[in-house]
C-alpha cells in the first residue's frame, strides 16, 4: 500500500510539474509518459549503482505520427554492453506494414519501431567487443543508445559497411527461415519474393550450398539484382510452375502468395512460411497439400527463441555471425537492400515512400543529430531533458541594405493608404518624403506635416527630378499606369500600391514604360516583410513543405457602407471603388492581391488555369464577394474566397501545403513539417516570430529604396506584380464567362 | 506417404500427440498409436477433413508443433490467417494422402 501511495504521490508531482512548466493537451500526456519513463529508469539505476545515458528514440504515438522522444538507459553492468548508435535498419515489410496498419501489423501506442541496427560500444562490453568497437546489434529498434545483452552484439569487423551490418536481424529472420527448411544442400531451392527478407533468406541459404536456386517475383523490377547476387534463375509470379523446387520459402507476406509457393514447388517439397502474411490466404490447398505430399512449416522468428531454450548454444548469435562473417569475407553482398539514408527526424517521409512505392529500402542515420543530442553520459541526479512544452517560434531576418546613400520620394495620393506610405518613407533609414502631392491641398498638407518634407503644388513639381528620385503612387488604380508612364518619362523611379494597375492592358504599358526609360519599378506588398511570412518563406525554401500541392484562402471584412464614398476613415471623399473602369474590381483585386502574391512568393505556386464566380453584395459595379479555384503548375490545386460585407467578420484562414508539410499563415502563423529542419521540430507544429513588428511597409521602402541604390531587380519585381494582375484578369474573365475556367496563357491572346 | 508409412513415421513422433475427430479414422488411428491426449500435444493428426476439425487442430496444437492432415480432403478449400494459424507458432503442416478405407478389411 505504501508502495503505491509513494507511486501515486510521484506521478502527482510530476503532472503538476509539467502543467507548471506550461505542458497542456497531447504534449502534457507524452511528456507524462517521457517523464515516468525517466523516473522509473533513474530509480532502477541508482538501486543499480549506476549511471544513465540519455538519447533520443523514434516513438509512434497515433498512426502516421512518429517522432522523436527522449529516452534514458541505465549504463551496461556485467554481461551487458551500452552502445551509441550510429545507424538502425528499416524493415521494408513489418515497418511499412505497421505504418499501413495492415493486419497482424497493428502495435499499440506507443510504440518504437525497428529490428537491429550498429553502433560504437559506449560502456561494457567484453574482450571481443571493447569500448569504441563496432557491434551490429540484433533487436535494437530506432534508438540513438541502447544496453542489451553482450549476446545481442556482434563485432563487426572493419571495412564491412555498418548499413549492411545493421540489417543483422533480417538476416537472422531470414536465416531463420532456411534452417526450418532443415538440410538444404544440393536441394533445389525456391525463394518466393525477392524483397529484403526474400533476398537475404536465398544469400543466407547460399552459404549452405543449396542446388539450383530460383527466384520468383511479382515483377522483374529486381531480377538483375537477384542473378548478380546468387540466384541461378529468375522467374514472375505468373511463371511459377515447374520450378519443382524441394525447398520453397515464401518470403512475401502476400496471403495470397502461398498458391505460387505450392506452384513451384516439387511433389514431397518443403514449403517455409517465412513471409508475416498481412490477412487471410482466400483458399488454402488443403487438398494439393496432401496429394502432393508437402509440408508447410511456419518460420517466425519467436520461434527461434523457444527452440533456443533447448539448445546449449545461442542459434541468434550463430546466425548474426554467420551473416556479419559472410559480409566481412565477401561471400554475401547486401548493398542493394540497405537503400538510402534518412534523418531520425524524418522517417516518417521514409515510410511513407515505403508506402506509396518510391522507395524499397532505407535505414536511419543517427549521425545526422548533432552527437550531444543523442548521446549523453550522466549521472541520475542530472535534469532530465524533456521536449519542450512549446516548439520554439521560427524567425528569418530581413537582409540588410548593402547601398550608402538615401532616395528621395514624392508620395502622389495622401489619402489613407497614402498617409501609411509617407509614414513608410519616413521611417525607412535610405529614404527622405521630400514632397507629397494631392488634389486636396489639405490632405497634402497635413502628410507634410507629420511625415515631413514640404507640399507639391501640382503634379509637374511632385514629379520634378530635381526634386526626387522616386513616386511612390496612392492613387485610385485606373491612374496608375498613367502616372507611371509619366514618373518614367521624368526619370524617376515608381512605387505603385498593388494592383500595379486597373487591368491587364494597363499593366503592360506601365511595365512597357519603365523598362523603356530603365527606371526600376515596383509594387507595395509590404506584407512580404511581417515576420511570420518572412519565416514561412524561408522555411519553404528550406523544403519544409517540399513539393506544393494545394493554397486556400478564407478572407473576410466588414466593410461599412461609408467604405465605398470615402474608404475605411473617410479621409478623402469618393466613390472611384464603386466603379469598376476606375478601380478594376472588388475584393478580390482590392484586398486579396496579397494573398495571390504570398502562394507564389511563398509557396512558387504558378497560376495556369483559373475559375470564379461572384456575387456583388454592395450595390457597386464591383464584386462583393468571390469564390475562385485554380490549378498551378506543378499540379497543385487551389482555392480562394473572400467576401468584402461578412457580418461579424469570422477569422480568415490560410494554409499552403506540399508533401512533407503545411503552412497555416493565419490566423495563427504556424508550421508543420516531417523534415528535419533546423530550428523546427519535426512531427510539431511550431509557432512562426511575431515579436519583431518593425513596420513592414517601411521596410518594403528600404528594401526599394536599396535596390535602386545599389543598381539590383526590386524583391518585388514587376514579373511578380504582372502575375499577380494576370491571376485577378483571369478569374474576372472566368466571371464574365459564367464561371468557365480561363487559362493564363490565353490572357496573352 | 501410405497409411502404414504415416503410422510408422507417428510412431517415432514426440509425445505427447493427439487425435482429432471421432470418425473411423480417428478410432483405428488411436488404436494403432495409442496416441495420449492433453494440452498442447506437439502433434496433431486430423483426420475428418473438415474445415472445424482442422482449425480445432492449429488452435489446439503446441507451439513449434505438427499438425498432420490425414483425413479426406475438404470439400472447399478453407480460408486461414496463416500468420496466425502457422506462422507466428512454428507449426509444420504436413499434407497426407488418405488411404481409401473402403478397399480394407474390418480390423477385427
Amino acid at each position: 500500500v505504501l508502495k503505491e501511495r509513494a507511486k501515486a504521490l510521484a506521478e502527482s508531482a510530476i503532472e503538476r510539474a509539467l502543467v507548471a512548466a506550461g505542458y497542456e493537451g497531447g504534449e502534457l500526456d507524452r511528456a507524462n509518459l517521457d517523464a515516468r519513463d525517466v523516473l522509473r529508469t533513474r530509480v532502477r539505476a541508482a538501486r543499480a549503482r549506476r549511471g544513465i545515458v540519455s538519447g533520443q528514440a523514434v516513438v509512434f504515438t497515433g498512426p502516421g505520427e512518429p517522432g522523436l522522444r527522449p529516452v534514458e538507459r541505465i549504463l551496461a553492468r556485467e554481461g551487458q554492453v551500452t552502445v551509441e548508435t550510429l545507424v538502425t535498419a528499416v524493415s521494408p515489410g513489418t515497418e511499412r506494414a505497421q505504418w499501413l496498419r495492415l493486419p497482424n501489423a497493428q502495435p499499440r501506442f506507443p510504440y518504437t519501431p525497428g529490428y537491429s541496427g550498429v553502433g560504437r560500444v559506449l560502456a561494457g562490453g567484453d574482450a571481443t567487443r571493447p569500448i569504441g568497437s563496432l557491434v551490429a546489434v540484433a533487436r535494437l529498434p530506432h534508438t540513438s543508445v541502447a544496453t542489451v545483452p553482450v549476446a545481442w552484439a556482434t563485432p563487426v569487423p572493419e571495412g564491412v559497411e555498418p548499413a549492411e551490418a545493421a540489417l543483422v536481424y533480417l538476416a537472422i529472420i531470414a536465416g531463420y527461415g532456411v534452417r526450418r527448411a532443415g538440410d538444404i544442400g544440393g536441394r533445389r531451392l525456391c525463394v518466393v519474393g525477392a524483397g529484403t527478407i526474400g533476398a537475404l533468406a536465398l544469400r543466407m541459404a547460399r552459404l549452405s550450398a543449396p542446388g539450383h536456386t530460383t527466384v520468383i517475383a511479382t515483377s522483374r523490377a529486381r531480377e538483375k539484382a537477384m542473378l548478380e547476387r546468387g540466384a541461378d534463375a529468375f522467374r514472375t509470379a505468373a511463371d511459377a510452375d515447374g520450378v519443382g523446387a524441394h525447398i520453397v520459402i515464401e518470403a512475401t507476406g502476400d496471403p495470397q502468395a502461398l498458391r505460387t509457393a505450392v506452384a513451384a514447388a516439387a511433389d514431397g517439397a518443403t514449403i517455409v512460411l517465412l513471409g508475416s502474411s498481412r490477412g487471410t490466404t482466400d483458399a488454402v490447398p488443403i487438398a494439393e497439400l496432401q496429394r502432393r505430399n508437402l509440408r508447410m512449416v511456419g518460420a517466425h522468428i519467436s520461434c527461434l527463441a523457444t527452440e533456443a531454450k533447448r539448445l546449449d548454444h545461442d542459434p541468434f548469435q550463430d546466425l548474426a555471425g554467420a551473416y556479419i562473417d559472410a559480409l566481412a569475407g565477401g561471400s554475401l553482398r547486401a548493398d542493394d537492400l540497405v537503400g538510402d539514408p534518412a534523418d531520425p527526424r524524418e522517417l516518417g517521409a521514409l515510410y511513407h515512400r515505403l508506402a506509396d512505392g518510391t522507395a524499397r529500402a532505407g535505414y536511419v542515420d543517427w549521425t545526422r543529430i548533432p552527437r550531444g543530442e543523442r548521446v549523453r553520459v550522466g549521472s541520475v541526479l542530472a535534469a532530465p531533458s524533456l521536449l519542450p512544452a512549446r516548439a520554439r517560434a521560427v524567425t528569418a531576418p530581413v537582409p540588410d541594405t548593402t547601398s550608402a546613400g538615401s532616395l528621395r520620394f514624392a508620395v502622389i495620393g495622401c489619402g489613407d493608404i497614402g498617409g501609411s506610405n509617407a509614414k513608410a518613407i519616413a521611417a525607412a533609414g535610405n529614404a527622405e518624403l521630400a514632397l507629397s502631392y494631392d488634389p486636396v491641398a489639405e490632405l497634402a498638407a497635413s502628410t507634410a506635416a507629420k511625415r515631413g518634407g514640404r507640399v507639391a503644388g501640382s503634379l509637374d513639381e511632385a514629379f520634378d527630378p530635381s526634386n526626387v528620385d522616386a513616386v511612390l503612387l496612392s492613387v485610385p488604380h485606373d491612374l496608375h499606369a498613367p502616372l507611371v508612364r509619366r514618373a518614367a518619362e521624368a526619370g524617376l523611379h515608381v512605387i505603385v500600391e498593388k494592383p500595379l494597375a486597373v487591368d491587364l492592358p494597363s499593366a503592360r504599358s506601365a511595365i512597357d514604360a519603365a523598362a523603356a526609360a530603365g527606371v526600376t519599378l515596383s509594387v507595395c506588398f509590404p506584407f512580404r516583410y511581417e515576420p511570420e511570412l518572412r519565416a514561412a518563406r524561408a522555411l519553404v525554401e528550406a523544403g519544409a513543405l517540399g513539393e506544393m500541392r494545394g493554397a486556400s484562402l478564407v478572407f473576410h471584412a466588414d466593410k461599412a457602407d461609408a467604405y465605398w464614398l470615402g474608404g475605411y476613415s473617410g479621409r478623402a471623399s469618393s466613390d472611384w471603388r464603386r466603379k469598376k473602369d476606375r478601380s478594376g474590381g472588388g475584393v478580390l483585386l482590392m484586398n486579396m492581391t496579397h494573398y495571390i502574391d504570398f502562394m507564389r512568393s511563398i509557396g512558387g505556386l504558378e497560376p495556369l488555369r483559373v475559375t470564379a464566380v461572384s456575387r456583388g453584395d454592395a450595390g457597386a459595379e464591383v464584386e462583393d464577394a468571390i469564390a475562385v479555384t485554380v490549378e498551378f503548375a506543378g499540379g497543385a490545386i487551389g482555392s480562394l474566397v473572400g467576401s468584402g460585407s461578412t457580418r461579424g467578420r469570422p477569422e480568415n484562414r490560410f494554409d499552403l501545403w506540399g508533401e512533407h508539410g503545411s503552412l497555416c499563415l493565419e490566423p495563427d502563423p504556424a508550421v508543420f513539417t516531417t523534415r528535419a529542419i533546423d530550428g523546427v521540430a519535426p512531427g510539431r507544429w511550431c509557432s512562426l516570430a511575431s515579436e519583431d513588428r518593425s513596420s513592414p511597409r517601411a521596410v518594403f521602402v528600404e528594401r526599394f529604396a536599396d535596390a535602386v541604390l545599389a543598381g539590383r531587380e526590386p524583391d518585388v519585381t514587376v514579373a511578380d506584380a504582372f502575375a499577380v494582375q494576370a491571376f485577378v484578369d483571369a478569374a474576372y474573365r472566368s466571371m464574365a464567362k459564367g464561371g468557365e475556367p480561363v487559362t493564363i496563357e490565353e490572357l496573352d491572346r | 506417404m501410405t497409411f502404414e508409412e504415416l503410422v510408422a513415421t507417428l510412431g517415432d513422433t514426440a509425445r505427447p500427440l493427439e487425435v482429432v475427430g471421432d470418425g473411423p479414422l480417428a478410432q483405428r488411428l488411436r488404436d494403432r498409436l495409442d496416441a495420449a491426449g492433453g494440452d498442447a500435444p506437439a502433434t496433431i493428426v486430423e483426420t475428418t477433413g473438415t474445415e472445424a476439425a482442422l482449425r480445432l487442430a492449429l488452435t489446439r496444437v503446441a507451439k513449434l508443433g505438427t499438425v498432420v492432415l490425414a483425413g479426406p480432403p475438404p470439400v472447399e478449400d478453407p480460408a486461414l490467417d496463416l500468420y496466425v494459424d502457422v506462422h507466428v507458432r512454428g507449426l509444420t503442416i504436413i499434407g497426407v494422402e488418405p488411404p481409401e478405407l473402403h478397399d480394407e478389411a474390418p480390423s477385427r
